[in-house]
């Protein structure tokens, strides 16, 4: 750290300072500053990590004693069929939420930017699942979706259809995560948009109605190929955040009917903490980690770009 | 003129009906938890009723979620006042001080945001288990993890506050003799205040939902609102005028917070990446 300290120059003239807006004369100071927020932020990220790496190549499991296994976790995670079904499970999620999630995100988009009046109150009215608490919302939807005295079955039949099993039959479970997913996160993806949308003038639709464009060619040559990074962004951040939920299936259906919504993030938390079977959850946590890293460096390369 | 005026009653119609199935379900939990228990699984639905406050009332005196309410406001506050002490000087080095690896400092705070919670949290369970932090009568391990979770995010925003500060008033306050102390104190805090309180805000919000973090090194002791929460819901019999009582009050907080910051939020919660 000394080194670091003194290899920044010490004072600065009084002229220099005023040509470059970000200097100081105590650049030792800064190291000051920044150390505790580090130190500490080293310490409760990296040492668990590293120690969280370390065990997935021991074989740990309750009443068995600790044994050095190399890889054998990370074979014995390969040759689990729970494991290749939980990453089914997990595509699934991530294709449907992304999906039904962006349709909706973008519908929202699209009529909103077509008005003007109360705009600003439809905003904040769509808004109010998405900053639910995520227990809570699972707590609503429990509550809707509940077979035989919920409100959705009810309204169902009294329109003559069936009112099917949605958290507990095997096909359908998924499926009713995904629409509470949507309806929490689609509002976010219409902020975002919404953002987007907003900086495209005006006058480039007037140039495209002076050549005749209809509204289906002015959204496919200018809404959506203007709006490509805005959906960049929606769609990696959602990916990450399907990808890891937790408290949605922790709430509504805690993996079940079956195995039928245990995702891999689901699976790696109860190889864990419901079967601990330690070293096996840890190398399961270090695949869902290579995964999340993979996409998010991808991700914050752009966001960060943008913000400086 | 008149083909324009039709298309937008369109719009707003389809607005209305999209905004009503948005909107459905929290109003249905707020007409759920204003019923008796008898009226709240009456089925068909009871539309009128004579609403009732007893859920709240009943909630209100109820121990366990008393303590659940409090355990939620420490946690959240304590773990908000320390990540700031800490942050604060951090993001205001990163934006001002000219050092080495500034760059790669700022980049790596970041990136400890995309490691999922789930890989970090066993070697802390395993950790705070050993030495007994679990057991405590007090939520210190959920605060700890809730530093964990919420001092990237506040160092890399208080960054971006700090940097939009025009350089030149602390400048000005040099040249009037002041010293760093004063300088900062009266100059640049005061400035940066509006960033200071969004960052603080959104701390204390993320702080009150988490529940994967504090569900797993909480002991009934010390279980937070989203853990009492998901033990209503994991109920056979769940008492639903109670539960959705519960719900609006543990979030009614956050919808306010929300709607004073809604311009910040959507950043806040980029850069939150890994839930």
């Amino acid at each position: 750290m000394t080194n670091r300290e003194n290899s920044c120059s010490t004072k600065d003239s009084p002229l220099r300072k005023s040509s470059k807006r970000r200097s100081s004369t105590r650049f030792n100071m800064a190291w000051y500053y920044v150390l505790p927020g580090l130190l500490v932020l080293i310490l409760v990220t990296l040492g668990p990590f590293i120690y969280m790496i370390s065990q997935s190549f021991y074989k740990w499991g309750i009443g068995s004693e600790r044994e050095f296994t190399g890889f054998g976790n990370y074979l014995a995670v390969i040759v689990d069929p729970k494991f290749w079904f939980s990453i089914r499970v997990s595509i699934f999620f991530v294709v449907a939420g992304l999906l039904l999630s962006h349709l909706f995100g973008l519908i929202l988009t699209l009529l909103l930017s077509a008005i003007k009046k109360w705009r600003g109150l439809f905003l904040v009215l769509f808004c109010i699942p998405m900053v639910l608490p995520p227990i809570t919302a699972a707590m609503i939807w429990k509550l809707l979706y509940r077979p035989n005295t919920g409100i959705i079955n009810y309204l169902l039949r009294t329109l003559g259809l069936p009112g099917p099993t949605w958290l507990g039959s095997y096909g359908l479970a998924p499926v009713s995560l995904v629409i509470v997913d949507a309806w929490q996160w689609a509002p976010f993806i219409m902020l975002i948009l919404s953002g987007g949308i907003n900086t495209i003038t005006k006058e480039i639709y007037e140039a495209a109605e002076v050549d005749g464009a209809s509204g289906w060619d002015k959204l496919m040559a200018i809404t959506f190929p203007l709006l490509k990074p805005f959906f960049f962004l929606t769609f990696f951040l959602r990916f990450i955040w399907i990808f890891t939920t937790f408290d949605l299936i922790a709430g509504l259906t805690q993996g079940g009917p079956g195995n039928a919504t245990v995702t891999l993030y689901y699976y790696t938390y109860l190889k864990t903490y419901d079967f601990f079977r330690i070293g096996e959850g840890a190398a399961l946590s270090i695949v869902i980690f290579l995964i999340v890293f993979g996409v998010s460096m991808i991700l914050l390369k752009k966001l960060v770009k943008r913000r400086m | 003129m008149k083909l324009a005026a039709k298309k937008s009653i369109f719009v707003y119609i389809c607005i209305f009906i999209l905004l009503s199935f948005w909107l459905f379900p929290i109003i249905w939990i707020l007409l759920t938890s204003l019923k008796n228990n008898i009226q709240a699984l009456a089925i068909p639905p009871v539309w009128i009723f004579k609403p009732t406050l007893q859920n709240y009332s009943k909630l209100l005196f109820d121990g366990k979620f008393q303590l659940a309410i409090l355990n939620s406001i420490i946690v959240a506050g304590i773990s908000t006042c320390i990540v700031m002490l800490l942050a604060l000087p951090a993001g205001y080095a990163l934006a001002r001080f000219r050092m080495k690896h500034k760059e790669d400092i700022a980049f790596y705070v970041i990136s400890t945001k995309m490691a999922p919670p789930i890989v970090v949290l066993f070697s802390f369970y395993l950790w705070f288990s050993k030495i007994g932090l679990i057991q405590l009568e007090f939520p210190l391990s959920v605060i700890i993890l809730h530093i964990t979770y919420n001092l990237p995010l506040s160092i890399w925003l208080l960054r971006g506050f700090f940097e939009g500060i025009p350089w030149e008033s602390e400048e000005a306050a040099k040249v009037d003799g002041a010293n760093q102390f004063q300088i900062l104190r009266w100059v640049t805090i005061p400035i940066a205040m509006p960033g200071i309180l969004i960052t603080t805000t959104l701390c204390l919000m993320f702080s009150w939902t988490e529940f994967l973090f504090a569900s797993t090194v909480s002991s009934p002791n010390t279980m937070t609102m989203s853990v009492l929460m998901f033990t209503w819901l994991s109920y056979v019999q769940i008492e639903w005028g109670l539960i959705t009582a519960g719900g609006i009050l543990y979030a009614l907080p956050i919808l306010i917070i929300a709607i004073i910051i809604r311009k910040h939020l959507v950043e806040g919660m980029s850069f939150g990446l890994a839930k």
